[in-house]
């Protein structure tokens, strides 16, 4: 009667038998408990592609934000910031900047942007009206005792005429460099600071008339968008600066100032007034660290037992990624993995606390969901320079960074030798635990541990040995995590967790520097 | 792990994933889901998502409905369809907009005597019966509030007049000294219901009303107050739920007790002089709720036809409404419907590969891919989009719906409609000879969900769904982790195959007039069950801008027609409780034994009448 055009051919159809009811993922959960069910719910939806990866300033992490401090609420954690009223503490992203206005006249000359002048965004916002003054290539220290900054004259008040590239041959090729390659003294950074060490109020840059480079016509402004320098930067086209020199009656050209600096540094005042105006909007981002506090018991619930894990990641991989550009990483394990195992020590902890019997002492345990960590442990390092209480009083710090793919059940622990007695402990709990413990002193992977160490914070790394081939990759996906043995892993540190807050001697602090 | 060491990082640390130098037990989901495949992950990963309780139990107008949305549109978009809508300045959108009852913001609230006052949250919370308010009155305590009790009780004496007055209703029903039910064997009959109780108070004119827990009554609720904002609005006094704690306090330390059995006596209402002020400050907003929908456009002369691929999205939230187990818990809705939500999402990516791998001159219809909102509630969305057809219906050539397909056993699943439409049978025959699952063809019409609306324009339908019910539905038991994913995935690919066979079939699907079967006593499978009783009505054709379940013939002698139930009646009431649709409906009726009597609602001729119907044992004789 008709045919059935079937285009993709079903999968599924070479199954084995599965077991009775759910199949066999309910079996397993069923099977394995409800905290692996938790880990597996948890990982999946922070690795789903629809969080984008969890960068920082991203819908996705704001979703995130939200799912770490929900869970925090509804576990019974207070809030840890502002008094108590907040699970947010920000942290500032740096920024994004854009030009918003600009201008350039002298003598009569006036600019237009884009076509013969235009602002570099390695300097800054400013209005400056000042006479210019050509400072050559704007050299400190070139070859053979070169310099154009002699002590004759300075650009003390000046806008600084700055030409690109170094000393050049008559051909406008370089006299300092191999191979016709210019050096790193033809470098924009260094000429513009060297420039506002000298007092110069502005300046503009400029190629030189004749040099032979393939960019040699165009406006040299530089494609960097990080400041370098406090003063307004903007640069203007050879035939442009030409024009200028004309109009204003100069007693020099381009080309005569150019071949003077390829023979020496110098700088000299062209007596020409000139107004340069940028107007750059710096907008700064935001992310938040998320952090829970479970108040102790008795005298000792002043002290701070830190528990924390990194909960962004490299979203579309604009860094940091390993090959992989522009692609989605999941960071399942990093660090979904580490992300659930707060939330459900959380869980975990409350009613433990509560559940202790009147009149025992305990410290606090402060939960933490840092942010930034993969852009450079940026969430940590402002939480240890504005701590909820004073970094003295945080007595053990405990952070997770990737335990989800544990293999062979081995596990790493670094730092334990910053806190004294600590590696003995880990030696007992590892005993009943599962897992094998690798607990060496090499604190060569960096993690949000790091800067509490830097503060005095006896600290306990844990992440899984070895690392994988997804790690920073598109492959870092939820249904590769390890839940079973990552639970482990949950359930060893609330081991930890609950003696770091009982243990009437805090672990002293050995600094892992002087230990060597 | 941080960028500054990442460039350290010797090779030497890292090993392949999941490398055969593990223990063969090691990572048993990870191992399960490998094996399994893609497809099975990406089921799992849209159902839990989808299912988290971070998803507030998906109901419209909570965050979590906005998040199940916006995940649903980025995995259309993902699937390479296009926008399905276009909004009301002409450009594409992936939403249709649609009123939906509105929300109720509940500043503040405040009720107080000379003897006190009591505090919202604690003491009372402020329902969504009723509207906001700043009245001040005598307290006038009005027993149960019961319109038309069993052997003529009432709680209103002819001419009972609450204007200006504060009215006090106790809570369930009269009851015995041992605290139960005068009226019934179970805890207790239709007439404790909120609903019918705040109608009869409000018929006549308090200022306000005060529900309140009676002390000593055998049911654990009477220490529970409702969520707030429960209800939906019946009076615009504000009506609020109290506990008798409170409400004794503000007596000045009177006896409830006492007085409740003053009320199970059947006493008369008791006026007081104690002045009392309410006082609630609200904000109704009505609520938009929105269908999310995508496009993947056919090929050659079919693609001016339309099929539709749809399921709804939403779910019950804490279950305030709609839940059989009581509000105030989360409803994470993963059989009812992530797992739904979870094969459109994927049919979309599936079907658009199908589309872009067919060769140059295939013909194909178009079909549009939607996530429906506001079902629970009574089909609201699909039948929002019938009313406002952004395709014409004319084209549509056939609608898809699924609801609950996660709970799949012994690899069951019930397709219904088949008879719809002229070679639909035939086509799903044929495919699912091809599945692994068992297609099981119900009799009647397989439940209540977005495909009616359409089915009531006279578009023929294919309805999705497990073919054996469980009882964690409208449960907060309803959870991901119970999710068949392997069968779930299954029945996606079951329905890729028949919807592209639909899409490129040269035959005949037009609609073929189904008999509308026996609703009353033919459930559509024995899971539903124990139906102990028959109601003796037949469905009539409907008529979609009314609610309720419309009367197209009566049986003679039966329980519907000896209470008085015509033809062209309208049901939509069952003791209070909205009948949102047939399976809701059969829900209710599966509660009830022979001999119970329940006000039944109707609509007849545009207003609303109650009648007593009692119900008669399901194998009386004849029928």
């Amino acid at each position: 009667m008709f045919t059935t055009t079937l285009i993709l051919a079903p999968a599924l159809l070479a199954l084995p038998q599965e077991p009775a009811a759910g199949g066999q993922i309910p079996a397993l959960y069923e099977a394995h408990g409800d905290a692996v069910r938790q880990m597996d719910e948890h990982i999946t939806f922070l690795s789903n592609a629809f969080l984008a990866g969890r960068l920082p300033g991203t819908p996705g992490m704001h979703i995130t934000e939200r799912y770490v401090e929900e869970h925090f609420l509804a576990a019974g954690l207070e809030p840890a910031f502002d008094n108590g009223s907040s699970y947010r503490q920000s942290v500032s992203l740096g920024g994004a900047r854009t030009l918003v206005a600009q201008s350039l006249t002298a003598a009569g000359w006036e600019g237009t942007a884009g076509e013969d002048f235009g602002i570099s965004m390695s300097g800054a916002s400013g209005d400056v009206r000042a006479e210019l003054a050509f400072a050559g290539y704007s050299v400190v220290e070139g070859q053979d005792g070169y310099s154009s900054f002699s002590g004759e004259q300075d650009l003390a008040g000046k806008i600084a005429i700055v030409y690109r590239f170094e000393p050049m041959d008559e051909a406008g090729r370089t006299m300092w460099g191999e191979n016709g390659r210019w050096t790193r003294a033809a470098g924009f950074t260094p000429k513009l600071q060297a420039a506002e060490a000298q007092g110069a109020v502005g300046i503009i840059l400029v190629n030189p008339p004749g040099v032979d480079d393939p960019r040699a016509g165009e406006i040299p402004t530089g494609r960097q968008n990080r400041q370098r320098v406090n003063i307004p930067v903007a640069a203007i086209t050879t035939t442009a600066f030409e024009a200028l020199l004309k109009k204003a009656g100069a007693d020099v050209t381009a080309l005569e100032l150019r071949q003077e600096a390829d023979e020496r540094g110098f700088v000299r005042p062209l007596g020409i007034e000139a107004s340069l105006s940028a107007e750059i909007d710096q907008e700064e981002r935001f992310a938040d660290n998320i952090g829970g506090l479970l108040p102790g018991r008795g005298e000792l619930a002043k002290e701070l037992v830190v528990i924390g894990a990194h909960i962004d990641h490299l979203g579309m991989g604009v860094y940091g990624s390993r090959g992989f550009r522009g692609q989605l990483h999941p960071g399942a394990d990093d660090n979904a993995s580490g992300t659930a195992a707060i939330i459900m020590l959380a869980e975990r902890l409350v009613p433990w606390m509560n559940s202790l019997p009147e009149g025992t002492e305990a410290r606090s345990i402060l939960f933490l969901g840092f942010n930034a960590e993969e852009a450079g442990l940026d969430g940590a390092r402002h939480y240890v320079d504005y701590p909820v209480r004073p970094i003295e009083d945080h007595t053990l710090m405990i952070n997770f960074d990737m335990i989800g793919r544990v293999s062979n059940k081995k596990v790493q622990i670094l730092g334990s030798q910053t806190g004294e007695g600590l590696k003995e402990w880990l030696t007992e709990l590892d005993a009943a635990s599962p897992l094998e413990l690798n607990a060496h002193d090499r604190l060569n992977l960096g993690s949000d541990h790091i800067p509490f160490i830097g503060k005095g914070v006896p600290s306990l790394f844990a992440i899984i040995d070895p690392l994988h081939a997804d790690y920073h990759t598109p492959g870092d996906v939820a249904w590769k995590i390890n839940r079973v043995d990552a639970v482990h892993v949950v359930d060893l540190f609330e081991a930890v967790l609950q003696g770091g807050a009982l243990i009437p001697e805090r672990h002293a602090f050995i600094d892992p520097r002087a230990s060597r | 792990m941080s960028l500054t060491k990442r460039l350290t990082l010797p090779l030497a640390l890292l090993a392949a994933p999941l490398a055969g130098a593990q223990q063969a037990d090691e990572a048993p989901l990870a191992r399960a889901l490998g094996e399994l495949g893609t497809d099975v992950q990406v089921y799992h990963d849209h159902v839990v998502y989808l299912s988290s309780p971070f998803l507030d139990g998906r109901l419209p107008g909570t965050d979590g409905m906005e998040l199940a949305k916006d995940y649903c549109q980025y995995w259309l978009e993902q699937a390479g369809v296009a926008p399905g809508f276009v909004d009301e300045a002409g450009t594409a959108s992936w939403r249709q907009p649609f009123p939906l009852g509105d929300t109720l913001e509940i500043h503040a609230a405040a009720v107080g005597t000379a003897e006190g006052s009591a505090l919202n949250g604690e003491d009372f919370s402020v329902l969504g019966y009723g509207g906001a308010g700043q009245v001040e009155g005598p307290a006038v305590w009005v027993g149960y509030g019961i319109e038309e009790g069993p052997e003529g009780y009432t709680s209103f004496p002819a001419g009972t007049d609450l204007s200006g007055k504060i009215a006090f209703v106790f809570r369930f029903e009269p009851m015995t000294e041992a605290g139960k039910s005068q009226w019934s064997e179970g805890r207790w009959s239709p007439q404790a219901g909120f609903g019918g109780k705040v109608q009869a108070v409000a018929n006549r004119n308090p200022a306000a009303i005060v529900l309140v827990n009676p002390p000593g009554a055998d049911d654990p609720r009477i220490e529970q107050l409702s969520g707030e904002g429960s209800g939906r609005k019946l009076t615009d006094a504000p009506v609020v739920h109290m506990s008798y704690q409170a409400a004794s306090k503000l007596m000045g330390g009177m006896d409830l007790l006492a007085l409740r059995r003053h009320f199970d006596q059947g006493g008369d209402p008791v006026i007081t002089d104690v002045a009392t002020s309410v006082d609630v400050d609200l904000t109704r907003t009505p609520l938009v709720a929105e269908n999310v929908g995508g496009m993947l456009r056919g090929k050659g002369a079919l693609a001016d036809e339309l099929i539709i691929i749809g399921a709804h999205l939403d779910h019950l939230g804490m279950g305030n409404f709609g839940s059989r187990s009581g509000p105030g818990e989360l409803h994470p809705g993963a059989d009812d419907n992530a797992s739904g939500s979870a094969a459109i999402l994927m049919l979309a990516d599936k079907l658009k590969q199908s589309y872009e791998a067919m060769p140059e001159g295939a013909e194909a219809r178009s079909i549009l891919f939607l996530l429906f909102s506001g079902e629970e509630s009574g089909l609201n969305g699909s039948r929002y989009y019938v009313n406002n057809p952004p395709y014409p219906l004319e084209n549509l050539a056939l609608m898809i719906n699924f609801d609950m397909i996660g709970r799949i056993q012994n690899r069951r699943v019930q397709i219904s409609g088949t008879n719809t439409g002229v070679d639909l049978a035939a086509i799903v025959e044929a495919v699912s000879a091809n599945s692994e699952l068992e297609v099981v063809i119900p009799q009647g019409r397989g439940g209540g969900s977005d495909h009616l609306p359409f089915f009531q324009r006279k578009i023929p339908y294919l309805f999705g769904a497990i073919a054996d019910f469980h009882d964690d539905y409208h449960t907060p038991r309803d959870v991901a982790a119970k999710i068949n994913r392997v069968d779930g995935t299954r029945t996606v690919f079951l329905f890729h195959d028949i919807a592209l066979t639909a899409a490129m079939h040269q035959g005949d699907l037009s609609f073929v007039e189904a008999q509308p079967g026996n609703v009353a006593g033919g459930s559509r499978n024995s899971s539903l069950g124990d139906i102990k009783v028959r109601f003796g009505v037949m469905p009539g054709s409907y008529d979609e801008s009314d609610p309720g379940i419309p009367v197209g013939g009566v049986t003679p002698g039966g329980s519907a027609a000896t209470a008085g139930i015509q033809e062209g009646d309208r049901l939509l009431r069952w003791d209070g409780q909205k009948i949102v649709d047939v399976r809701g409906w059969m829900e209710m009726m599966a509660k009830h034994n022979p001999g119970d009597k329940v006000k039944v609602g109707i609509v007849r001729n545009g207003e609303e009448i109650t009648l007593e119907v009692t119900l008669q044992a399901r194998n009386q004789e004849g029928r």
